[in-house]
């Protein structure tokens, strides 16, 4: 199973059933990396694929930032997407 | 440090008090508190909504904070973060810095606070009567945030006069430095000068290898420099004293008979550097250096500006191996080649 966390804006145009994904489906589907996984995204929740294209977006595996997108999915990774942040 | 994200509502001044409560170690306490505004410019702000990434968010603001206290060598740092729904009049977040002197406490607060608002995973969403909104750095915030980085990071690398580099893949090569004194006034109580150029020598990484004291004398002067010539274990000989136009001002004339090569390069440099610090009067020192069987020697004036702009505008440089385009250093074992 991948955990998919969707923040800030993301979290608008995310619908409530991608926080969880079962590994083999995504496997089926070519998926292989973090780069494959926006893509795949992307075309299944246009919605989140325009947010995601229309805005710096930042990938977090496992609470750790994730630089490369060639990076492979493993199964139990936490993959969170980031929209630009805003605190203070 | 203290970090604390909550859902809570806070009261700062309440945090300010449990973070000093005690102690009485600090001579500084800065602070800033941001708080929600009841409008943004002419649309009203009904609440604030700020959506955290559990566990990271913590983990971000306090490496940010931690980056921070390091950098102004100011460890404690309290932040407080509020998450969640915020009220108008609320506090949304809370840095402050305690020290022992307030000029680190002011610069870790300002520059940790524009790391925040880029840099720590928080989310923030406006709702007002004209819907919500979700809120980005603007370009100001951006540009605080790249002053801030620009401003570390030249604190990082000091600026190497005349345009010169330090590369920062070479590793630093420690010389031995031998530092000598010329006064018929000062004794080894008030040899200030030549304290000031041992610590520097010490404080920029090369070692002591030894200080001495002479009179202004030729022979004296000539006798002691001799003796480190011949020591394989002086790289680098410094005098202070003795380099004016006075009757008693003999240090080149005691040491340019010991030079196999004169390093006339130097004088040009010096009066360059020491013309912006005393203009004109510049032209009344004689300070020179040279080489003496592979050893590298200069004479600097008595006075403590001279010796300050002698070692950190010029001979600093130049006796460190990772100066580009070149130094005097990389060439020592070249000195003395047939």
């Amino acid at each position: 199973m991948i955990h998919l966390v969707f923040l800030g804006k993301f979290g608008d145009v995310a619908p409530a059933g991608l926080g969880e994904i079962a590994l083999p489906a995504l496997r089926n589907a070519g998926v292989r990396t973090l780069g494959d996984l926006q893509h795949w995204l992307a075309q299944h929740q246009p919605l989140l694929g325009q947010a995601m294209a229309a805005t710096p977006t930042r990938l977090i595996v496992n609470q750790c930032v994730a630089h490369d997108l060639s990076q492979a999915i493993a199964d139990g990774d936490e993959i969170a997407f980031l929209p630009p942040m805003s605190g203070g | 440090m203290h970090i604390r994200i909550t859902a809570e509502a806070f009261d700062p001044q309440a945090e300010i008090a449990a973070f000093t409560a005690g102690r009485d170690d600090a001579g500084a306490l800065v602070n800033f508190i941001g708080t929600c505004r009841a409008k943004t410019g002419d649309v009203a702000v009904e609440e604030l909504r700020i959506d955290h990434y559990p566990g990271f968010t913590e983990k971000e603001i306090a490496r940010l904070a931690a980056e921070t206290a390091q950098h102004f060598d100011c460890p404690d740092l309290l932040v407080v973060h509020r998450i969640g729904v915020i009220r108008p009049g609320e506090a949304i977040v809370l840095v402050a810095a305690r020290s022992i002197h307030r000029a680190n406490a002011f610069k870790a607060v300002e520059s940790l606070m524009d790391y925040l608002k880029t840099d720590a995973p928080l989310w923030k969403k406006e709702s007002g009567p004209g819907g919500a909104r979700w809120i980005e750095p603007r370009p100001q915030d951006q540009a605080r945030r790249a002053k801030a980085e620009e401003g570390r990071k030249m604190s990082e690398t000091p600026i190497v006069p005349g345009g010169g580099r330090l590369d920062p893949d070479m590793a630093f090569r420690p010389l031995r430095v031998a530092v000598l004194t010329v006064s018929d006034t000062r004794d080894a109580e008030n040899d200030t000068s030549g304290k000031l150029l041992s610590d520097r020598v010490a404080r920029d990484g090369h070692v002591l290898a030894a200080r001495a004291m002479v009179k202004d004398s030729i022979a004296e002067i000539q006798a002691q420099v001799k003796k480190w010539i011949a020591d394989p274990g002086v790289d680098v000989v410094i005098s202070t004293g003795g380099t004016g136009l006075t009757g008693r001002d003999v240090t080149p004339e005691a040491l340019q008979p010991l030079f196999d090569k004169t390093i006339e390069g130097f004088e040009t440099v010096w009066h360059m550097t020491s013309f912006q610090t005393v203009g004109l009067s510049t032209m009344q020192s004689r300070a020179c250096a040279g080489l003496a069987k592979g050893t590298l020697i200069f004479a600097l004036p008595g006075s403590n500006g001279a010796c300050k702009d002698g070692w950190d505008r010029l001979i600093r440089w130049q006796l460190d191996n990772r100066h580009r385009p070149c130094n005097l250093s990389e060439l020592i074992s070249r000195f003395t080649e047939a």
